[in-house]
């Protein structure tokens, strides 16, 4: 009982490290792109071309003090802006996205070679324990990010108070065509914070639990580990290759190809979402069905 | 003789524009592609107080996609930032911390960091 409570606290606080990570990972790329940093080599070490700079585009910098440095800085609101701070903060999920899917099969491969084997062997309801695992694993990693992404829109709703890059230029506050042919043209105007919750659902919840359970399932047809760890992310990659060789040979609708474009989708104008859902899941729900409907009845422990 | 003075003028009058000489509209032609903005060089001066920018994004090598501009200073500081959302030939303006008489840069980024090299050219005034 004491070794198994270990188990779970020991499998709680790896969940929290991506919790951690993810968090960890948005708040700096929010800082990069602030703009806060840049130029801080400058005004540390050439301090005098970095004040003369500023002083071209109207700002005296009186001292080399950090206070100094931070309000030049600051004095544009960029850092408030809800709608930037939210697809350039999380820009780089679109790189590490079936990463969570390798996360994924790599622990369960550790899970089904070892103690689960066992398990099931002595339980000898295979079918049922091994689709409980693997669906908890997926839906313990798809949390962990979305709860990453909750904590980072939390605090960036307090930081922007309501202000976006759009209102503050006079302009309609506009952040994607993903689910409005759904939720109507103006949802995102009335209601930024429920879009923002679901549009993070559906891209790093949902998706990541997709991924999740393909890379899983890849364990139960391959027994060496570089194949359950790679293959998600090549065929990640390769899709995108194909959908932007597409592009390059005059194809418009390549972005639907792509798997990127679920978690990048606020870059395209007029998306039918029905059809941008229904690409990137269907798939790859069908070939991981396929593979563990098939080891379910072939397997052989 | 008179060609070449033809010649002479117009490519005086060309770097006079391109170096921002009094000039209030300025072209652009940028290649944005991966994680951060990337720079026009050729400088803007602001000739007038208002406290707006304007952006005529006119051409993009890519098909259905925004675009965020950004005007900024020689140390990258942040003075307008504004989303595009379609190539057109109007101007859109946006609040901006910009001086009169003072030099500028325009930067330019695109949302999908996997869409390789996106180049996209128009005009601007800081």
């Amino acid at each position: 009982m004491a070794t198994l409570n270990m188990n779970s606290i020991n499998k709680y606080k790896g969940y929290m490290v991506i919790v951690f990570t993810i968090f960890l990972f948005t708040i700096v790329s929010y800082i990069l792109n602030t703009g806060i940093l840049l130029g801080i080599s400058g005004f540390l070490f050439d301090f005098e071309s970095y004040k003369s700079a500023a002083l071209e585009s109207g700002y005296q910098i009186n001292s080399n003090s950090l206070s100094e440095f931070f309000k030049y800085s600051m004095e544009y609101p960029v850092a408030r802006f809800l709608d930037y701070n939210m697809i350039f903060s999380f820009q780089y999920m679109i790189l590490i996205i079936p990463i969570f899917g390798a996360i994924a099969g790599y622990i369960f491969y550790k899970q089904y070679n070892t103690i689960l084997k066992v398990t099931i062997y002595k339980s000898k309801q295979f079918k049922k324990i091994l689709l409980k695992t693997v669906f908890k694993n997926a839906f313990s990693i798809a949390l962990s990010v979305y709860i990453a992404y909750l904590l980072f829109f939390t605090l960036l709703l307090v930081i922007s108070n309501g202000l976006n890059s759009a209102v503050y230029n006079n302009q309609v506050a506009t952040y994607s065509d993903f689910l409005l042919d759904f939720l109507g043209s103006n949802f995102y105007q009335l209601h930024p914070i429920i879009y923002h919750v679901v549009d993070g659902f559906i891209k790093f919840f949902l998706y990541i639990i997709l991924y999740s359970l393909f890379a899983q399932a890849l364990v139960l047809v391959f027994t060496n580990k570089l194949y359950i760890i790679f293959l998600p992310i090549i065929f990640y990659y390769t899709l995108n290759i194909i959908s932007f060789v597409l592009a390059a040979s005059g194809f418009d609708y390549y972005y639907y190809l792509s798997p990127s474009t679920i978690v990048a989708h606020t870059d395209f104008n007029e998306i039918n979402s029905v059809l941008l859902l229904g690409i990137a899941f269907i798939p790859l729900s069908l070939i991981t069905s396929a593979i563990i409907s098939y080891r379910l009845k072939y397997v052989e422990l | 003789m008179k060609i070449i003075m033809k010649f002479v003028f117009v490519l005086l009058f060309v770097i006079g524009i391109g170096h921002g000489i009094n000039a209030k509209y300025t072209n652009f032609n940028i290649v944005s592609g991966g994680n951060s903005f990337t720079r026009d060089y050729r400088v803007n001066t602001k000739t007038n107080t208002v406290k707006k920018s304007y952006v005529i994004w006119k051409k993009s090598n890519k098909k259905n996609h925004k675009q965020w501009f950004r005007v900024v200073d020689g140390n990258g500081k942040i003075k307008l930032s504004m989303r595009l959302s379609n190539v057109s030939t109007k101007a859109v303006s946006g609040k901006s911390t910009t001086e009169n008489k003072k030099k500028y840069y325009i930067e330019s980024k695109r949302e999908n960091l996997f869409d390789p090299a996106t180049t996209v050219s128009g005009t601007w005034q800081p």
